[in-house]
């Protein structure tokens, strides 16, 4: 009796155990994936007729996060150095859960030997790469990818060959149909009397989503960094002095899409898929701070459909209009890699023949090499023909936010979606300002 | 004799000791001491703050919400799986025409995985060109943003899941009604029972095996339910349509908040420990032989 009264209490426990899973499996684990070099076969590096190096016999891992044609056009990529050189190169396709297994393998200290550092090559994965700025191709990249993977030290740690270009998507078909020139736009005055215009067409004027930070994130800094902007404190919010109360104008301004109604009713809880998809369908004319990939996205679900990218608006008459630039497809290598030649072989093998993914990326390529001018340069040129005193810079949270507060900003989203008013703001408030204290000092101790 | 059979029940049990050991105890063991740090998740450091993230449990309104949701999903799942569950599996005991075909489709959703689940109710509950407002505007009727708010958000998931497992609860109940000897119902009705009677003084009773397994096994899934609402509504709308499963998820792998996530784990851990042992005794002791 007291055997089986142990044996159903141990069934128990190990039935609740099971819930603890979801938690406790993230910790300490290696992957399913052999290291690099661990086959343990014979290597041999010797020079082959066609000037390339033989690496036969080594091995290294690969992680991305790429899916779809970008996908399709690395792996590509990927063949053509192995039958080059040799090499045999075990590739981990992620997806979407790229960052949760990223951030797996960093808790146990064992990287794949290349992987994509998609925008935080300086912030979360620096200590786990190589200075890559001896590297031939690393002359070779334009001003506006140094400037956003490069660290104070003068060093980087990424191979960048596309740049994620994020302003304001427009449907230009939607805009001539309520009669709005979209180019015309400078401010945020001038963006709500387009949306007037818009609405009173029968459209909907934003398709912003309140699930993603993008909204809260990607435009503030049309009001706080730049010269002649509401405010200047780039200092501040650099060295974690920043009086938050500040961020109210950003509430303030965004409480004007509720108010009068340019956004999807649902905007609280549909995803950049529905986006697209109502964009496609020509329902729909902005989303602001958005990735140029977005209208590749809605050019690919319908051909017909006219996309075009204006800057982030300026907060003032004469302000600066900004479009942020970040890292897009980025490549780095793992800093104890027991493949080192080998992995930079590969990144200069890109470097070399990156056209392919960087025009199903649909973003913009910062190397010289580009021969195909993708959809988003395309953009992108057209947007400065229209508006040439544009500023770049890099992403605001990226650039001003200490790491993990991204996530704090979707939560603030979905806070703002639900309660516009005073009392709330004071909440998104104080819980942006307390969390931003909290990583700020986290970010100081590392 | 005895002692030579205990060995060999233990020794035939030694495999499965050691994959609870190794894939339940250590995660348990290393939950227990991450929940005492302050962690991303990632780096190197971890910073040692004793029960901090224990006692941040109670001032977090989203735990107490997805405590709440969570168990919503399980009590409420498991509810309305068990009526229409046994509903289901008195329907198909019967004897009729297509009978198979009857319980292959009812049966059929829960071969479905979670994920895809909660996608395809995604585009049914959509408010823009969901089919369910599409069906509706059809007589006339607005789009309804069925998932507007956290309280609709909590019970359509509710109903989703309830409807998708309702058919491996119909299984457990029809192979417990199955297993019933005819002579019992034969007996009561020689002795003029209804037919009323003979379900509610024979038929439960002599399911309670049944509705032990079906409740602790529909409970603790419900409890632990992640998948639907990852698909369906994300958490949201505000994260109010969480469970504590995916709430535990979120603030690892999206807040980079490990130790406070493991500490929510543990919390987890105990409220299922706590809800599933009782009602598990309760009914074990309700079981007759028979």
């Amino acid at each position: 009796m007291a055997m089986k009264k142990w044996m159903k209490t141990t069934a128990a426990l190990c039935l609740t155990a099971s819930s603890v899973l979801l938690t406790a499996c993230g910790g300490n684990n290696a992957t399913q994936n052999n290291a690099a070099g661990a086959d343990g076969s014979a290597e041999t590096t010797e020079n082959t007729a066609d000037g390339s190096t033989d690496y036969s016999g080594k091995s290294i891992e690969i992680a991305t996060y790429l899916t779809g044609d970008t996908l399709a056009a690395y792996k590509e990529v990927i063949a053509g150095f192995e039958s080059e050189t040799g090499v045999n190169i075990t590739l981990d396709e992620y997806g979407d859960d790229y960052e949760s297994m990223m951030k797996t393998r960093m808790a146990s200290n064992d990287l794949p030997d290349i992987f994509e550092t998609h925008g935080w090559s300086l912030i979360r994965y620096k200590e786990y790469l190589t200075d890559l700025s001896g590297e031939p191709w690393a002359g070779d990249l334009s001003d506006a990818a140094l400037g956003v993977i490069r660290d104070t030290d003068g060093k980087i740690y990424t191979l960048m060959t596309t740049g994620s270009c994020l302003g304001t998507a427009v449907n230009m078909d939607v805009c001539e149909a309520a009669g709005v020139d979209p180019w015309a736009i400078e401010t945020w005055d001038d963006f709500n009397e387009a949306c007037d215009k818009i609405k009173e067409a029968g459209y909907t004027p934003i398709a912003n989503y309140f699930t993603s930070a993008g909204a809260l994130a990607n435009a503030d800094g049309s009001w706080l960094s730049y010269e002649g902007e509401t405010y200047d404190v780039n200092e501040e919010m650099l060295n974690g002095t920043w009086d938050w109360e500040e961020f109210r104008t950003i509430l303030d301004y965004l409480q004007t899409w509720f108010d009068n109604g340019y956004l999807y009713e649902d905007c609280g809880t549909i995803s950049q898929t529905d986006a697209i998809e109502r964009c496609a369908r020509n329902e729909c004319a902005f989303v602001v701070g958005i990735g140029s990939s977005y209208q590749t996205a809605v050019v690919a679900q319908n051909p017909d459909v006219t996309m075009a990218m204006i800057p982030i608006c300026a907060s003032e008459e004469g302000g600066a209009r900004f479009v942020g630039i970040g890292e897009g497809a980025s490549f780095g290598i793992w800093k104890d890699t027991e493949e080192m030649d080998v992995c930079k072989a590969f990144l200069n093998y890109i470097a070399e023949n990156a056209d392919g993914i960087n025009a199903a990326a649909g973003e913009i390529s910062t190397l010289p090499s580009e021969t195909t001018k993708s959809y988003g340069m395309e953009m992108l040129e057209e947007m400065e023909s229209h508006c040439p005193d544009v500023f770049y810079d890099n992403l605001w949270d990226r650039k001003y936010m200490p790491a993990g507060m991204w996530s704090i900003f979707e939560v603030a989203a979905g806070m703002f979606y639900e309660d516009q008013s005073d009392e709330s703001k004071q909440e998104i408030i104080d819980y942006l300002k307390e969390n931003y204290v909290d990583l700020y000092e986290a970010a100081q101790e590392e | 004799m005895e002692k030579r059979r205990k060995r060999i029940l233990l020794s035939l049990s030694i495999p499965a000791f050691l994959l609870i050991f190794i894939f339940m105890i250590i995660p348990l063991g290393n939950a227990l001491r991450v929940s005492l740090f302050k962690w991303n998740g990632f780096s190197q450091n971890m910073k040692f703050i004793g029960l901090e993230n224990y006692l941040s449990l109670f001032t977090d309104d989203v735990f107490w919400r997805s405590t709440l949701n969570t168990f919503v999903y399980g009590f409420g799942s498991t509810l309305l799986q068990n009526i229409f569950g046994l509903s289901a599996a008195l329907f198909v005991n019967k004897q009729f025409r297509g009978r198979n075909f009857v319980r292959l489709i009812l049966y059929m959703p829960i071969m479905i995985s979670g994920v895809i689940m909660g996608a395809i109710q995604y585009y049914i509950f959509n408010f823009d060109n969901g089919v369910l407002n599409n069906m509706l505007n059809l007589f006339g009727i607005e789009n309804i943003y069925w998932m507007k708010t956290g309280v609709s958000s909590v019970l359509i998931i509710t109903l989703i899941n309830s409807w998708q497992t309702m058919g491996f609860c119909m299984l457990i109940y029809l192979a417990g009604l199955q297993n019933i000897p005819k002579m019992y119902e034969e007996a009561a009705l020689l002795d003029g029972a209804s037919k009323r009677q003979i379900f509610f003084k024979v038929d439960v009773p002599l399911l309670i095996p049944a509705i032990t397994t079906a409740v602790i096994t529909n409970l603790i899934g419900g409890l632990k339910l992640y998948d639907i609402i990852v698909t369906l509504t994300n958490g949201g709308p505000n994260r109010k349509s969480l469970s504590l499963s995916y709430y535990i998820s979120l603030l690892y792998f999206n807040d980079e908040k490990a130790g406070y996530s493991s500490a929510v784990g543990i919390a987890l851990f105990v409220i299922i420990f706590l809800v599933a042992v009782p009602i598990n005794r309760y009914l074990r002791s309700k079981e007759v032989e028979y």
